[in-house]
């Protein structure tokens, strides 16, 4: 407790950082990026099952490093279970399993050698609600996933900061980092959970329909965020809004009933689909 | 039961109506148009001045629907490709319509009652004729998205371009006779205009292909010298 | 005015027949309601008022400092109950607490469904078991053979409270709504420390409030005591558990059951205590309700 308070006293008193903080994301905040460190993710004869019902069926993908995959269809397609069977979040659910591999980089997340917490260290998530936790203040919130994981030390305000100003959050709550992280709007929320993701220092991030829960502007904000994020992190995200997939995805997967119909640049998706479904899908004949 | 997104599709294929409605429109002056240069009607030719208001007017319609489609219905997939592809046409028929009023203007110009060469004046009539069925035919291409009809209109705009080159060498011929020379040069510019209506005609078979095909490849048409077309 | 004489819409607006019917057959409802309401808490009102009046008169420092006087005598107190109540609801409480939250989270957090809805079920069961039997259990089990004690009347007491703290927790821990938890899982921690150090101070107000709400209901339990805290060997105060404790309940029992009119007056004073201390705790559960409720909407 003692190092929190003291931690908190340096953060109010120390001097201001000297590069002027706009309210855009700073992802330089974090660092140079080392020279090829770019993570891929392989999903390989992948099903998930809840109880008997066998919701993802055989699927293969590749997410390329650095690149933002968008992952549409309707509803119940499957998307969501999917992308949790890639952080082993999917088992987290009652009667719920998965088969399958799923390769980050060259090392497979099921593998009875791997342990199940390091492998969503690796792989964090971000939500569709918002969800800082309440009992925390925003500084507290984005340290938390380092703390309560055991991590001490020096520079946990350093880190903290640099989380903030990656997501450009840093200008808005730079005076109120001890006030609580509900205090916040729906957008500033979303931003501190990413900031909470991202000081782990992830190598993918998983998205769940990231904006639903936000207004047209802090939507807007959040894509940018998404754009600047893809230097450092490979990026999955789950949309059922098509004109976000557009304009934030490399490449677009397009799936139905469990299974995956199309994996195409996300350009090419929307001017001239190659499957019958994916047209009708995204033309709106049904959804 | 109703489809998803009803009003959008009406709204498209109104659109596409309209475009559709425009290609006649353009029939209908190549028809007045050519009857006014073969018997020297100057009213008719009037005629075909007054009613190119009637294009300019549906460009103008077509246009503000594709605008207003673009900004509330986010058309993708085929439904972008058919938007790119009407926006094109509307713009290849108000060309046509233009160069049915220039046809037009030209009548008084080539002077009441001249000596006229039959050579040339029958080769005129083929153009008109051949004009007018690629305009036809690229239209039910259109209509019925039928890739077969649209690259077949590249063959009929090389016989244009055969026909705009053997009177534009006749006119040189009779150049000699003073009395006809003044009535060929205007008779090569009607044939240049006809020949660009054929042009047009390929554009929009172009577009008619890459609807259905997602891919736009440019046919040879009479603007391409032979040697460097590209096999379609 | 006549009905003919109204347009189409006045017509409409005036709701048609039956519509005077329906306004007064609404309004005797809405007056039954309310006189039944007040005659509730006037119930309340009636039990401390009249507490009150009959205790109020033999309240004095004495009564709070003094042990109770020798037979015959008048005047002393009932500062050897109210250190021997407070000790045992003390220790039932150091008891059942640590316990009923632990069970609470067992059956929200690590607990397969079927296995945590037994358990709530027994908990219910547990909950409605007459103190009487309770009684007569550690009677049973602690008394016979051995003697009275503070420890048996402590453990007979944590009896009582533990279902209290345990339901009282379980709904809270519900409450918590599970992105937390995902949110937790999320960022790679392990459960135990989600639970620690995000779900339990989320639902802190909760357990508190629980804890306070079983100390309230257990302050004033009489049939379990009287079976295992009531024969005392001397009046003065007792803080040796191995021995009986006097306390409070049993206290205004024997008090009201003396002859002498001191006695009762007396008893009715120690009722008012009790009384006065349980509408305390139950402000104070209140209050922890409110401020949780509050944290885990966000």
């Amino acid at each position: 407790m003692s190092t929190q308070s003291s931690e908190r006293e340096r953060m109010t008193t120390s001097r201001e950082p000297d590069i002027s903080e706009g309210e855009t994301p700073d992802l330089q905040a974090l660092g140079d990026i080392p020279q090829g460190t770019g993570h891929t993710v392989q999903v390989e004869n992948l099903h998930a099952y809840y109880g008997a019902n066998h919701a993802i069926k055989n699927i293969n993908l590749t997410f390329r490093a650095n690149e933002v995959t968008a992952i549409i269809g309707p509803s119940g397609c499957g998307k969501s279970t999917m992308v949790r069977c890639i952080n082993r979040m999917h088992e987290e659910i009652p009667y719920a399993r998965a088969e399958g591999r799923v390769l980050l980089d060259d090392e497979d997340v099921y593998s009875p050698k791997v342990d199940v917490t390091a492998v969503r260290r690796a792989i964090g998530m971000v939500f569709q609600r918002p969800n800082p936790f309440p009992t925390m203040s925003i500084f507290d919130n984005v340290a938390s996933g380092l703390r309560l994981a055991g991590v001490r030390g020096e520079n946990m305000r350093e880190r903290v900061h640099r989380s903030l100003r990656a997501v450009g959050l840093w200008g808005e709550v730079k005076n109120r980092l001890n006030s609580p992280g509900i205090g916040l709007s729906g957008g500033q929320q979303q931003r501190l959970c990413i900031a909470r993701t991202i000081a782990v220092e992830p190598e993918v991030i998983l998205m769940d329909e990231p904006c639903s829960a936000l207004d047209p502007v802090a939507t807007l904000k959040v894509e940018e965020l998404i754009d600047e994020l893809k230097a450092r992190y490979t990026i999955v995200i789950v949309t059922h809004n098509m004109q976000q997939a557009a304009r934030v995805a490399n490449s677009t997967v397009f799936m139905l009933d469990g299974e995956v119909v199309e994996h195409a640049p996300t350009n090419d998706v929307f001017t001239n689909p190659r499957d019958e479904r994916t047209e009708r899908y995204v033309t709106g004949k049904f959804g | 039961m109703q489809e998803t997104r009803h009003q959008f599709r009406e709204d498209l294929k109104e659109l596409e109506r309209q475009v559709l409605g425009g290609l006649d429109l353009v029939i209908g002056q190549i028809d007045r148009a050519m009857e006014a240069v073969s018997y020297q009607d100057v009213e008719l030719a009037a005629i075909v001045v007054a009613d190119d208001d009637r294009i300019d007017g549906r460009y103008l319609e077509v246009h503000q629907g594709i605008l207003s489609l673009l900004a509330r219905q986010s058309p993708v997939a085929t439904d972008l490709r058919i938007v790119a592809a009407l926006l094109h046409c509307i713009r290849c028929i108000e060309r046509m319509g233009d160069q049915c009023v220039n046809i037009a203007k030209l009548v008084p110009l080539s002077g009441h009652d001249a000596p006229k060469d039959k050579e040339i004046l029958d080769s005129i009539e083929r153009m008109g004729q051949l004009a007018r069925s690629q305009v036809s035919q690229a239209r039910d291409a259109l209509q019925g998205r039928n890739v077969e009809l649209a690259q077949d209109l590249v063959r009929q705009d090389q016989e244009i371009n055969r026909l705009n080159r053997g009177i534009f060498k006749r006119a040189v011929e009779i150049g000699d006779d003073v009395e006809l020379r003044e009535w060929g040069m205007f008779m090569i510019l009607v044939a240049r205009c006809l020949e660009r209506i054929g042009d047009n005609t390929v554009d929009i078979a172009e577009q008619v292909v890459f609807v259905c095909t997602g891919l736009f490849r440019e046919m040879a048409d009479a603007s391409t010298p032979p040697e460097t077309a590209r096999s379609t | 005015m006549e009905a003919g004489s109204l347009s189409v819409a006045q017509q409409r607006l005036r709701g048609g027949p039956g519509a005077r019917r329906r306004r007064a057959v609404n309004r005797v409802v809405e007056v039954l309601c309310t006189f039944a309401a007040f005659l509730a808490v006037a119930v309340l009102l009636l039990v401390v008022i009249s507490v009150l009046i009959k205790g109020l008169p033999a309240l004095n420092l004495d009564f709070f400092t003094k042990n109770p006087a020798p037979f015959g005598m008048t005047g002393g107190g009932i500062a050897n109950s109210i250190v021997g109540s407070a000790i045992l609801v003390l220790l039932a409480t150091a008891m059942s607490v640590p316990v009923g939250i632990m069970v609470a989270i067992y059956t929200s957090e690590f607990a397969p469904t079927k296995v945590s809805e037994g358990i709530r079920f027994a908990l219910d069961i547990l909950n409605g078991v007459p103190t009487i039997v309770t009684g007569v259990f550690i009677f049973g089990l602690l008394v016979v053979g051995h003697q009275q004690s503070g420890w048996a009347g402590a453990i007979a007491l944590a009896i009582v409270e533990l279902p209290i703290v345990a339901r009282s927790a379980q709904e809270v821990l519900d409450l918590v709504p599970r992105s937390l938890h995902e949110a937790g899982l999320a960022l790679g921690l392990r459960r135990w420390r989600i639970v620690l150090r995000i779900v339990l101070p989320t639902a802190l107000g909760g357990l508190i409030t629980g804890a306070v709400l079983g100390v309230a209901r257990v302050a004033g339990e009489t049939a379990p005591l009287l079976f295992a805290s009531s024969i005392f060997s001397n009046l003065g105060i007792t803080t040796n558990p191995a021995q009986a404790m006097p306390n409070i309940p049993v206290t205004i029992f024997t008090l009201s059951e003396s002859p002498s009119p001191q006695d009762h007056a007396q008893a009715w004073a120690a009722a008012l205590v009790l009384i006065a201390f349980v509408l305390i705790l139950s402000v104070i559960a209140r209050t922890f309700h409110e401020r949780s409720r509050r944290r885990i909407r966000g």
